[in-house]
């Protein structure tokens, strides 16, 4: 008898855990802006590696800058919308906390740009914006789908190997552009199911 | 404040530890968007003085907001759980299952044997 009432105990307590960890997911990210990033990477590397393009480091620096800021917007526009007009958001901050645990990772990989540029080291920049964004899925690990913590370490593995092996040379778009078009599409791929899940 | 992990029911926050206040709080944690004080009342069968105590003793320990509003001229009373209040309670429910195991180990296996096997297993799953 007591072993049955400590099942029950247990699978209740069990229950609970669930809704609370259901409740703590965020939906606020758009799976299709973030696969739509994940597009406008490719495009850019695209864009970037044909016989147009100056091949010049600074070209190519402005070329992702281009795709950095196309990809914020459609991923930071989607997250506002979602804020402003989502009756689950209700507007209010705390809300948005899962998001601005990200900010940290991102702040140290603009500074970390910054030092590399100014200092040169162009070839090293894509293996440190994919394992910086890798990094920044680890906060995520409790409030997204867990498969999402795979793709950071699917960034966080391309980095390594990026700024390890040749393959981070500066003025070569595909790695970057492959990376990310793979990274982000199976990110919104994962983002668009959680919700279909949640019933949006 | 470190706490003895050699006696895991002391892991569990008294303040969760009473019958009603744990009625709820699992109620409140899986109300997104709040319950009102009526809704509350009647799915945790207390009183009005009752539920009020235990809301007083949660609110005081930022547990719980408790928000007053007028919906047709009516006052409305809406209880939620904070973030930490969701914390707190996550951690209480992790505790209390470490607890719940360590009382199916201590079970002996004479007794376990009476259970069915189907339940076992889903236990130790």
């Amino acid at each position: 008898m007591i072993a049955n009432h400590i099942h029950d105990a247990l699978s209740q307590v069990r229950k609970l855990q669930e809704v609370i960890l259901e409740r703590r997911s965020f939906r606020g990210y758009s799976g299709t802006a973030r696969a739509m990033g994940g597009l406008v990477a490719l495009a850019g590397a695209c864009v970037l590696s044909s016989s147009r393009m100056p091949s010049s480091e600074w070209a190519h620096l402005a070329g992702w800058s281009v795709v950095l800021v196309i990809a914020l917007l459609a991923n930071y526009g989607a997250l506002a919308y979602w804020f402003l007009f989502d009756p689950e958001a209700r507007r209010e901050f705390l809300r948005l906390m899962p998001a601005v645990d990200a900010i940290p990772p991102l702040a140290v990989a603009a500074v970390m740009s910054l030092a590399l540029v100014m200092h040169g080291r162009f070839d090293l920049l894509f293996g440190t914006w994919m394992c910086l964004y890798g990094l920044v899925h680890v906060p995520y690990r409790l409030s997204l789908p867990r498969a999402n913590y795979g793709v950071g370490l699917f960034y966080m593995v391309c980095g390594a190997i990026c700024l390890l092996t040749p393959f981070g040379r500066f003025t070569n778009p595909w790695p970057m552009g492959v990376v990310f078009f793979i990274g982000e599409a199976s990110g919104g791929l994962l983002l668009q199911r959680h919700r279909n899940r949640s019933g949006e | 404040m470190t706490k003895n992990t050699d006696t895991p029911h002391e892991l569990l926050e008294k303040l969760f530890h009473e019958p009603n206040r744990l009625a709820i709080l699992s109620a409140l944690c899986a109300a997104d968007k709040g319950m009102t004080f009526n809704e509350l009342r009647d799915g945790c069968n207390l009183t009005d003085g009752n539920l009020n105590r235990h809301l007083a003793v949660l609110r005081d320990a930022d547990v719980v907001r408790i928000d007053k509003t007028f919906v047709d001229d009516k006052p409305r009373t809406t209880v939620s759980i904070t973030r930490k209040g969701l914390d707190r309670f996550q951690e209480y429910l992790a505790a209390l299952q470490t607890v719940l195991q360590a009382a199916q180990k201590a079970i002996p296996v004479e007794k376990k044997a009476m259970v069915p096997s189907g339940v076992l297993r889903a236990v130790t799953r």
